[in-house]
């Protein structure tokens, strides 16, 4: 009896998370530093779309701002122009550009010169909203998959651990214990990481679905004054 | 992106670096270790065959087992007596306790020693002969010289009466001198008192009617005499050698050997009893060497009985007897024939000490072979 109860005080000693980590066999070790990196990586990229979409949805506030603060077009197109710009400010200088371009050469027919602004605009919607949602899809694949990739190592570590009781010829839990703990520990990586990435992308997405949805209103009301200007301006000529 | 992978990483570390702090020794489970309790599982067949008295008080030890060859003398014994055979019915009082023959001892000292209450009397009259202030010693007296009358008197009487008699005034005789021996060992009381009554009457009765105290004391004792013939038919030597050791046979009870009264435990057996599925194999052999009659229009309803007793290692003991007929004798022999066909097999029965078995009753029935 007082050997066992040595025993279990040896374990219970060496039970702290590195301990439980070095004991593990080398699959094991692999699939929790593998999640561990997903998790950093899962951290990362929930700051950075956080940050991102707060700094989009300023500027979109900004431009909003500027635009219907009844400031001349042109005026605007030329601040916009000489510097980077994205969102909403990328938008109106594509369509803008467009639109210079055409009148610049003489526009024909006015349906021609429309088409032409509302495919600049598209294409340039299609390129801020895959920049936005650019590395949603890897917090999904953590979100789903990183709970199986923890439940993969526990289940290679209780097999390893039940090999080891096999071959110890002893079912005492002093000996089956820390197997079975260092194996459980894979699956709780595998939920840490795995948590926080289904939360944040659920969350994320639905913020750059959001923002998409702005520049595409935005989009089409531009479209609307700019056709408005066709119209108002090829007739004359 | 190198803003979040860098605060990513840095959150990291701290969570590792607390989660090493805080979760490195958890505290280990305080096990309390108590002493295994030996547990045996004891099957329920196993007092099934087993008897015990209900009534006896509870005891530590359980009664000796009772004992098997009674002719060897020391053997255990369960019931508590005198007795060299341990008889299980209670101990009768001993009659005769005082009777033991022998010769040779003063009647009037054995009297009053013998009987406790009227005895100190005569003892203080004995002592103190010159004042009889008392009534009662004055009677007393008599009762001695009686008494040594009353013995005398059947002897005269001899003639008169009947050959019956005969045994009876040895031992009147005899009694007389009997009663100096067990004088001066302890003698039981309540044996002597009815005996002063009688010859206190029998001297009233002796001047008026000699017949009838004749008679009396020859009543009277002839169950003594009964009981006494034996010891002094059988030889001398023993009754001479009891009558210095002052011992007699008890009537009954148990052996003198046995220290402890019965307990509550198991008695006897009546011998062992087969489980359930011993008997289902049991059923299924005999139903194996069962041959149906032929030619039965149907077998519905028809079913036997049959008992039959095993020896110890599993053969058949006498033979078997339909219990209970089908009322179809050549169904009732074909199950007595299927008793005999699997015991020149051999019963296969699970191995039971050398204890007996019970008496077996298996139900021939075709549709559902049954061991009752």
């Amino acid at each position: 009896m007082e050997v066992v109860q040595d025993s279990l005080a040896a374990h219970s000693a060496s039970v702290s998370l590195w301990d439980l980590f070095w004991q593990a066999s080398f699959i094991v070790k692999l699939v929790m530093m593998g999640l561990l990196i997903a998790s950093v990586w899962t951290w990362a990229i929930i700051i950075d779309k956080t940050m991102r979409y707060g700094r989009f949805r300023r500027q979109l506030n900004n431009f909003e701002s500027n635009f219907w603060s009844g400031q001349s077009l042109e005026e605007l197109y030329h601040t916009l122009a000489e510097r980077r710009t994205s969102g909403m400010g990328a938008l109106f200088v594509a369509a803008m550009r467009e639109w210079k371009k055409s009148f610049e050469k003489g526009a024909r027919s006015p349906i021609g010169l429309h088409t032409r602004i509302e495919k600049a605009m598209d294409v340039t919607i299609a390129r801020e909203m895959d920049d936005l949602e650019s590395r949603l899809g890897f917090l999904a694949t953590v979100g789903s998959a990183a709970p199986f990739v923890g439940l993969f190592g526990t289940v290679v570590g209780i097999m390893t651990s039940f090999q080891a009781i096999a071959g110890s010829k002893s079912t005492n839990l002093a000996v089956v214990a820390p197997g079975i703990a260092e194996a459980l520990l894979a699956t709780a990586i595998g939920l840490v990481a795995a948590i926080p990435a289904v939360i944040a992308y659920n969350k994320l997405s639905a913020d750059a679905g959001k923002l998409g949805m702005r520049l595409e209103a935005f989009a089409d009301e531009f479209s609307a004054i700019l056709s408005r200007q066709i119209d108002e301006k090829l007739p004359a000529r | 992106m190198k803003a979040g992978v860098v605060t990513s990483t840095v959150l990291h570390t701290a969570v590792l670096t607390w989660g090493l702090w805080s979760l490195s020794s958890p505290e280990p489970l305080d096990v309390s270790y108590s002493e295994a309790l030996p547990v045996e599982i004891v099957m329920s067949e196993n007092f099934q065959g087993v008897q015990g008295e209900k009534e006896a008080p509870i005891t530590e030890k359980p009664a000796p087992k009772p004992t098997t060859r009674p002719q060897t003398l020391p053997m255990e014994a369960q019931n508590v007596g005198d007795n060299e055979t341990d008889l299980p019915t209670p101990p009768t009082p001993d009659k005769t306790r005082n009777q033991t023959p022998q010769t040779g001892a003063p009647k009037p000292s054995a009297r009053p020693e013998a009987e406790p209450q009227p005895a100190e009397k005569p003892q203080e009259v004995a002592e103190v002969p010159p004042p009889p202030k008392q009534p009662e010693p004055t009677p007393e007296p008599p009762k001695e010289t009686a008494k040594p009358e009353a013995p005398k008197e059947p002897t005269p009487e001899i003639d008169p009466l009947a050959e019956a008699i005969a045994a009876a005034e040895k031992e009147p005789v005899k009694e007389a001198p009997k009663e100096p021996d067990p004088a001066p060992k302890n003698v039981p009381v309540p044996q002597l008192k009815p005996k002063a009554p009688k010859p206190t009457q029998v001297a009233e009765a002796k001047p008026e009617t000699p017949k009838k105290p004749a008679d009396k004391p020859s009543t009277k004792k002839k169950p003594e005499t009964s009981q006494e013939d034996a010891p002094d038919s059988q030889t001398d030597f023993e009754a001479m050698a009891a009558a210095v050791i002052n011992k007699q046979k008890a009537a009954g009870g148990g052996a003198k050997r046995s220290t402890e009264t019965a307990s509550l435990g198991s008695k006897k057996t009546t011998g062992a009893t087969l489980s359930r599925g011993e008997k289902d194999a049991l059923s299924e052999q005999l139903n194996g060497c069962w041959q149906r009659p032929a030619g039965l229009e149907s077998e519905e309803g028809l079913r036997t009985v049959v008992t039959f007793n095993l020896t110890p290692d599993g053969h058949l003991e006498g033979s078997p007897s339909v219990d209970s007929s089908s009322g179809n004798r050549a169904f009732d022999e074909s199950a007595l024939r299927a008793v005999r066909k699997c015991n020149s097999e051999g019963f296969q029965l699970p191995s039971n000490n050398g204890e007996g078995w019970d008496t077996f009753k298996v139900n021939f029935d075709p549709e559902d072979m049954g061991n009752a």
